[in-house]
């Protein structure tokens, strides 16, 4: 019964992004020195600006492809009656367009990237509202009308909500590394963008399904977390709560297995409601391959054939223990003995 | 080589979730498919097949204390094989031993013994009852020794505990279904 505790320590280390890196706080602070810059050229609201994301969440990992996503959030202190969610975007656009080649209006965000592995995403919200709800603006110059609108969303809320999941911190450990893992284990197994469950749906679904999976030792008193444990609850919990739905394709009524998560803020939109039926299906059967070799992990004897269970899963980050670090040293070679067998028909 | 691989697989398939047996400390006892397929080699199917034995190597797991067996050692010329009775010395075997000592940094112990009989169902003779308590009584390392005889039908596991106790059948555990 293999519970691999160090190569989940070991490969959690490998995969958490740590203190942000130099490069990266560096290349952010020259954004956000940039927008305080220029901003008021284009518009005349006051804005204050947040760190947003997974790192804000404490669930970063490091990309597989060392294409590092800095997110910046603005609240500006105005209501969506006022400006236009593009229009926001553009004075965005516009601070930043002279300072490298490649700044974008994408449907949620203005992104600069970087040639050297790096790309920032600046979001901007309406955050003075009647109703005291923020708004994301949404759209691009390019976009029908009714892709350009205010979008309910909480930012700041969802970090809160995130971050401070688990009163306990070494709960909220745990929690914290089944999310990489789910990430890590995303990244790995899907090879498009298409299709490919985004990261906050897996937060959200550790969020609300992972049940901390620890044991105490009556003697000593000392708890272990089984990171295993919980992998497997939350993987099996995801897989179960598939729920068949008749869904219209090509002009045929078909069931449909399909997976919901709320995202754990208002509105509490479902995070997969985007995925076709297809990639659905994909989804659900990579879950169900993903399943298997947590269990089957768990069942071998030997962490060495676990251990190359979940590199498969999880990718070449996750370490194979050699034999030899697996068991006790003995204190001296063995000295062997003769031996002698027979068979006799009694 | 081929016919080899083929029982590698088979064995890594089928046997990987059956090879494993509950100690009486309640630790497990796993075999590897590898070492499993090179004993399975010395079945005494034909009637002219000898005895064919050799020694067990493993590894106790710094994780959770279970025991595996990684390795066996095969028949050496100087070893005495007829079909009713197999004699091993210890020359070849130590040196077999040492190399694997070698090469795992001393996280490998002597485990005990295998050995094969010319029957379906192989039941330990009186002499291979005498013989394993001889070796559970000289001071090994391990905890437990193992005897492992392997049939033409089936293959039995034994342990002793090298305190001194009496040998036991141990029996095959399903891990999953
Ligand atoms: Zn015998």
């Amino acid at each position: 019964m293999a519970d691999l505790k160090s190569q989940f320590n070991s490969f959690h280390d490998t995969i958490k992004l740590k203190e942000e890196t130099e490069v990266l706080s560096s290349k952010r602070d020259i954004i956000i020195n940039r927008i305080k810059d220029k901003l008021p050229e284009n518009t005349d609201y006051s804005f204050e600006i947040f760190n947003q994301g997974s790192y804000a969440m404490h669930t970063g990992i490091k990309p597989l492809d060392s294409d590092y996503d800095i997110d910046v959030g603005l609240y500006f202190d105005m209501s969506k009656e006022d400006v236009k969610p593009v229009e926001s975007k553009n004075w965005i656009y516009n601070a930043l367009k002279d300072h490298t080649l490649d700044v974008k209006i994408k449907k949620a965000c203005v992104t600069v990237t970087y040639a050297a592995g790096y790309h920032v995403d600046v979001t901007v919200y309406s955050a003075n509202n009647n109703d005291g709800k923020v708004y994301l603006a949404k759209g691009k110059p390019t976009s029908n009308t009714a892709d350009k609108y205010w979008d309910e969303s909480n930012p700041k809320d969802l970090i809160k909500e995130i971050r401070d999941r688990y009163s306990d911190k070494e709960d909220r450990k745990q929690f914290r590394r089944i999310v990489r893992f789910l990430k890590r284990w995303k990244d790995n197994t899907f090879s498009s963008v298409n299709g490919k469950p985004t990261g906050i749906s897996l937060t959200s679904c550790a969020y609300h399904w992972l049940s901390i999976q620890k044991e105490t030792d009556l003697f000593s008193g000392v708890t272990t977390y089984k990171d295993l444990d919980a992998l497997i609850c939350v993987v099996s919990i995801m897989i179960s709560n598939f729920r068949e739905e008749l869904v219209l394709i090509d002009e045929e009524y078909t069931w449909v297995s399909r997976l919901k998560v709320e995202l754990p803020v208002e509105p509490k939109p479902d995070l997969f409601e985007k995925m076709t039926s297809k990639q659905m299906e994909t989804f659900k059967s990579k879950l169900e391959t993903f399943l298997e070799a947590l269990e089957e992990a768990k069942a071998a004897t030997d962490p060495t054939d676990a251990a190359e269970l979940l590199e498969k899963q999880f990718g070449s980050d996750f370490p194979i223990p050699s034999k030899s670090s697996t068991g006790k040293k003995a204190m001296a070679a063995a000295v062997i003995p003769s031996s002698e067998s027979a068979f006799e028909l009694l | 080589m081929i016919a080899v691989l083929f029982v590698l697989m088979k064995v890594g398939i089928h046997i990987n979730r059956n090879l494993v047996y509950t100690l009486p400390n309640n630790k497990i006892l796993f075999i590897r498919p590898e070492a499993l397929a090179k004993m399975h080699q010395y079945k005494q199917v034909k009637w002219r097949d000898t005895e064919a034995g050799g020694i067990l190597i493993g590894r106790i797991l710094i994780e959770d204390g279970n025991y595996i067996i990684d390795e066996v050692s095969e028949p050496m010329l100087t070893d005495k094989r007829t079909r009713i009775r197999f004699i091993r010395k210890p020359d070849g075997h130590q040196e077999y031993f040492n190399k694997i000592w070698k090469r795992e940094k001393g996280t490998c112990f002597y485990f005990g013994e295998w050995h094969t009989h010319p029957q379906r169902i192989p039941v330990p003779s009186r002499t291979d009852r005498k013989e394993w308590n001889r070796l559970i009584n000289i001071s090994f390392e391990a905890d437990f020794l193992f005897f492992i005889i392997i049939g033409i039908d089936d293959f039995k596991v034994y342990c002793g505990s090298t305190s001194g106790r009496k040998i036991l059948e141990l029996n095959r555990r399903y891990e999953l279904g």
